[in-house]
């Protein structure tokens, strides 16, 4: 690292000279001493020492000179490197010089001529050891005001993540109070009828009713083992057992369990995926991912649709695309997909009950594997969800 | 009155000083006026004031070379003198004088003469 630099300023060599010598013996050398004989001279080197990033504790400038006086260059200094000491060494200057100097230069000290030398290394030391000090204030300062922009992030990161974490509690509440309360609201109040009232319904009004019961027992079932699944993810305790996998047979094994679903609404299911197409994922996850958008299509999809699930390679992902032409959604609706704090559940076109929830599932699974999920749509025309997930090379590969 | 005893061994083989008719006269018998020699000028001509002289003259023509350092010396007497209820007057060859009129314009803190008797008669006789 560069030797501080002093810098003198007088018209006079031979005070310049005795300036130097002084400041050499006494400083033990610690500091290059440079002079000038006039002011432009010492902005110069300067200038020249600010190109070279060396520190330039303390300038000392005589006060008369023949073109630029003591206090002008003094002023001009200070706009360039205000943090230096200035020191003015004069026996003549006016009280205006001086006033100047210190109004507009912040003059750290006068010293008259002729000086007396322990006085004028005193000075000089003093000078240079606020230099430091205020430099290394600033460097705290610097350091303080960096920690503590990293604290605001921190604190809005963790601000999000609160807030976020808010909306899934919100969340929860709004499904245990609706979705939950109105299936066991159904089971209990048929249940009720049919234990009062027994003797009192036909055999086939019984049916009718245990078949309602039996519906809204399953509905609920689903949520609730949705709503484990969610939690255990929240938790962070489920583990991504990444592998490879022929798409096909997950595909064929996540659409069999909404077959059923499907024919009710006589709604077709073309799966169009290669034998030989592979993922790289965890299994149960995905089977999980691909169920709930399949069941989401049939809900949204009117009678006698149809539902087509393709894959696609591209450099980096697999694809696995599921399109129906369904009655879609508008860009509401289609933005707050995936997100926990929107509520976007609506009711299927056979009046199919829905939470949101199997779709915040969808976005943590498919996250948690590596990929991205997203989806378009347009009204009456139907929506097209894509789940990418990245090739094993490139984990591989890092 | 303070007489010429105050010239110790440090001083005199600089200046000379003698006191006539209540006015103090301090010779610069060296021809380089320079850092070292102003120094010495200061505490001198401090012990001067302080030792009651009101009535000071400088006499500088000997001096070759005057540099900042000097006058400011110089400057310092004349300030510590008029604070003191006195007043100084400086007697200095042309170049001195030059020096200290075209490039410090110190001459309108104090006045200079060419030679001793004018320092002396302005004394005596004090402009209105």
């Amino acid at each position: 690292m560069l030797k501080p630099t002093i810098i003198c300023v007088d018209d006079e060599q031979l005070i310049l000279i005795a300036i130097k010598e002084q400041l050499q013996i006494n400083l033990n050398n610690e500091f290059y001493i440079e002079t000038a004989e006039s002011g432009e001279e010492a902005l110069e080197i300067i200038e020249e020492l600010r190109n070279e990033s060396s520190d330039i504790p303390v300038i000392i400038s005589d006060y008369l000179m023949p073109s630029m006086k003591g206090d002008k260059f003094l002023i001009k200094a200070h706009e360039i490197i205000p943090e230096t000491r200035k020191i003015l060494l004069t026996g003549q200057a006016r009280i205006e010089g001086v006033t100047n100097a210190v109004n507009n230069a912040d003059l750290y000290r006068f010293i008259e001529k002729p000086w007396n030398q322990d006085d004028l290394i005193l000075t000089v030391k003093e000078a240079v050891k606020s230099y430091f000090q205020s430099k290394k204030i600033f460097e705290y300062n610097k350091q303080l005001e960096e920690m503590n922009a990293d604290l605001e992030d921190k604190v809005r990161i963790r601000t999000k993540e609160l807030r976020e974490a808010n909306a899934t509690k919100d969340k929860f509440l709004s499904i245990i109070a609706h979705d939950l309360k109105n299936p066991f609201t159904a089971i209990y109040g048929y249940s009720s009828m049919l234990k009062e009232d027994f003797d009192d319904f036909e055999r086939e009004e019984i049916y009718k009713l245990i078949n309602t019961i039996d519906e809204a027992a399953g509905n609920t079932l689903n949520l609730l083992n949705t709503l484990l699944e969610w939690a255990r993810s929240q938790q962070g305790i489920i583990e991504v057992n990444k592998e490879t996998y022929n798409l096909l047979p997950l595909v064929t094994e996540a659409v069999g369990a909404y077959k059923a679903a499907a024919n009710n609404k006589n709604i077709s299911i073309e799966i169009n995926i290669p034998q030989d197409f592979t993922v790289y994922c965890d299994y149960y996850m995905i089977n999980t991912v691909i169920r709930n958008i399949v069941s989401n299509s049939i809900k949204f999809t009117n009678p006698g649709g149809k539902i087509e699930i393709e894959s696609k390679k591209t450099k980096t992902c697999s694809e696995i695309i599921i399109k129906d032409n369904g009655v879609g959604m508008d860009e509401a609706i289609s933005s707050g997909l995936f997100k926990i704090d929107k509520n976007v559940s609506r009711k299927g076109t056979n009046d199919e009950t829905g939470t949101g929830l199997g779709l915040i599932l969808c976005k943590e699974f498919v996250l948690k594997n590596g990929g991205r999920i997203w989806a378009e749509s347009e009204i009456s025309a139907g929506t097209k969800t894509t789940i990418s997930l990245p090739l094993k090379e490139l984990f591989i590969a890092g | 009155m303070i007489t010429k005893s105050i010239l110790s061994n440090q001083y005199e083989s600089y200046f000379d000083f003698e006191n006539k008719d209540d006015i103090s006269i301090i010779t610069v018998k060296i021809l380089r006026a320079s850092l070292k020699v102003s120094l010495k000028f200061k505490e001198f001509s401090s012990n001067v004031v302080f030792g009651g002289e009101k009535k000071i003259i400088i006499v500088m023509t000997k001096v070759e070379f005057m540099d900042s350092s000097f006058l400011g010396a110089i400057v310092h007497l004349v300030r510590t003198a008029r604070a003191n209820g006195g007043d100084v007057k400086a007697v200095m060859p042309n170049h001195i004088q030059q020096y200290v009129s075209q490039v410090t314009r110190m001459d309108k803190l104090f006045n200079i003469y060419p030679d001793l008797v004018s320092a002396k008669l302005s004394f005596m006789f004090p402009e209105e």
